[in-house]
């Protein structure tokens, strides 16, 4: 075994495992929020996600081909993809909720899991279809910025991109303005008090389907940006790809306690690092007896671990509660 | 000032109320008492909107309130306290407080704050403390000071004794009565007849489902049925 080796790439498996650990904590708001309001996982969230990916190449090959894409300085194009692709999923996630959610409301728990099921499937074979329709294809390549693709080599073993930077950066951005909007002001009070006592808060004179409504919103911008900085930094996307990192997502939501936002960044993280490590550690560590492919097994091992330790999570709430 | 006429509120097939009518004059305490199931509980939801009369009218001031969703009767001046107070337990007390002003964006939040403070000052000490973690009476003063926040025109309390010492119970009553001063129109549902009737100035005793009787305090607790049924004698 080569301890030198081992040691030599651990800061870049950390630095990999933190930017799909970001994403991951990224995409699991979108789930641990609207479980926090409605206790339904919303499925189709993996869809939503990649939306966003889609609304971001979209409006990057729209600028490419009005010769934009590299006559604007290249942090607006970026934000401009961010927010397009932000406003994208947010929109598709509130109008999701509208159609296939709200008029089951009061129906039986499972009715609305199916039909969120059925909406995933729906909007994986739209985007498929639209994609065909509108470019040939529906395998698309997010176009490269060079000055994305810049690279630092900071040691021997240890290069980190832009690409990398910006992607750690607009995730961070994103949970730190999500963390003000629910806990610092009226209208994210409001999300967690429709959260704990949906009736208590129609009493305050909050409007429970507006606050519904915005947490969809929310949860599906978070959603979009992860779409888009998914498909900046790993640059192929298909109606599909959505599917696995958000199945990993929700088990991130669930692994930091689900309806929890820090539980749903920590539980991202950890899932993230996990990966990472599986995949560049196990066939060093084994000598080649497990490859990289095994990096699900071995993550989702240690997560089943620690769900049978931790039952709600890492940051599972335990209020007590007093008559 | 709040007007119910022969309302019937129904749980699928069962009734839970009968033509239940009962009116509420500005400046009033006024209090609903009953056993157990009676349906004290079911009335106040039905006029705060969070269930829908089959028939009958609530009238706020001349104004409807049947079909109107409870976040905006909230909107037209009355604030409800629930049952089992119902506080948000995860939030901190300012947080409660201010959720009970979440409709307002007047200048008069923080005069209202420190209003409430002033009834209740064991709250302003634990201002920052998370709600759950607040001793039972406690709860019952932030669900009080909640409502006051909305600055409504009408206050339903449901039951603001239950599960609390004697000692608290007669601290919260006097509070109550302070709120009525200042001039608060007060519908109070109470299983504790005797200390409701001691601060009401007329009262409604429901009986599975319907108003049974009515009048003022005094000729309800001179009353022989209701010093049986209720007073324990």
């Amino acid at each position: 075994m080569d301890v030198a080796l081992l040691i030599g790439i651990f800061p870049q498996v950390l630095l990999d495992g933190i930017i799909l650990g970001f994403m991951y904590a990224l995409i699991a708001l979108g789930y641990t929020m609207v479980y926090g309001v409605l206790e339904f996982i919303n499925f189709a969230h993996s869809e939503i996600f990649i939306v966003g990916a889609f609304v971001g190449v979209e409006v990057m090959l729209g600028l490419k081909s009005a010769g934009l894409l590299d006559g604007l300085p290249w942090p607006v194009v970026l934000v401009l993809v961010l927010v397009a692709g932000m406003a994208g999923s947010g929109l598709l996630a509130v109008t999701v909720e509208r159609v296939a959610y709200r008029p089951l409301r009061n129906a039986p728990r499972l009715i609305p899991l199916i039909s969120a099921i059925g909406i995933s499937f729906f909007l994986q074979d739209m985007i498929r279809l639209f994609e065909s329709l509108w470019r040939n294809a529906f395998n698309l390549v997010y176009p490269t910025l060079d000055a994305l693709n810049l690279r630092f080599e900071l040691t021997e073993t240890l290069d980190v991109s832009v690409k990398s930077l910006v992607v750690i950066g607009g995730a961070l951005g994103m949970l730190w303005a999500l963390h003000m909007i629910v806990n610092r002001t009226k209208v994210g009070t409001a999300i967690r008090a429709v959260a704990e006592d949906q009736a208590a808060a129609s009493l305050m004179g909050i409007d429970v389907n507006r606050i519904i409504s915005l947490t969809f919103l929310i949860g599906g911008a978070m959603g979009g940006a992860a779409g888009v900085l998914f498909g900046v930094q790993y640059g192929l996307i298909n109606p599909y790809s959505g599917f696995i990192p958000g199945l990993k997502a929700f088990t991130a939501a669930v692994l930091g306690g689900i309806g929890n936002i820090p539980g749903a960044m920590v539980g991202g993280l950890v899932l993230g690092l996990l990966e990472a490590f599986a995949a560049s550690y196990l066939s060093l560590l084994t000598g080649g007896a497990f490859g990289a492919e095994y990096k699900d097994i071995l993550a989702f091992s240690i997560l089943i671990l620690i769900l049978i330790f931790r039952p709600k999570g890492l940051l599972g709430e335990v209020v007590r509660e007093r008559a | 000032m709040l007007k119910v006429e022969s309302i019937d509120v129904a749980y699928g097939e069962i009734r839970a109320l009968k033509s239940v009518g009962l009116e509420v004059g500005r400046g009033e305490i006024v209090t609903l008492l009953g056993n157990n199931g009676a349906g004290k509980t079911t009335t106040l939801k039905t006029i705060s909107g969070l269930l829908h009369p089959t028939q009958g009218s609530i009238t706020l001031e001349d104004e409807s309130l049947v079909g109107v969703p409870p976040h905006a009767i909230v909107a037209r001046g009355v604030a409800h306290v629930p049952e089992g107070r119902r506080i948000f337990n995860r939030l901190s007390v300012r947080e409660n407080l201010m959720m009970g002003a979440y409709l307002r964006s007047d200048g008069k939040i923080t005069a209202d704050l420190d209003r409430v403070f002033a009834l209740f000052p064991r709250l302003a000490e634990r201002i920052a403390q998370v709600a759950g973690t607040l001793s039972g009476g406690e709860q019952q003063m932030l669900a009080i000071g909640r409502a006051l926040m909305a600055s409504p025109r009408l206050l339903l309390l449901d039951e603001p004794s239950m599960g609390l010492a004697p000692v608290l119970v007669e601290q919260i009553f006097d509070t109550i009565t302070d709120i009525n001063r200042q001039g608060m129109t007060i519908l109070l549902v109470e299983q504790n007849a005797a200390m409701a009737l001691s601060i009401a100035h007329r009262g409604y005793v429901l009986e599975t489902g319907s108003i049974a009787l009515a009048g003022t305090s005094t000729e309800l607790s001179d009353n022989a049925d209701v010093r049986r049924a209720y007073l324990g004698e």
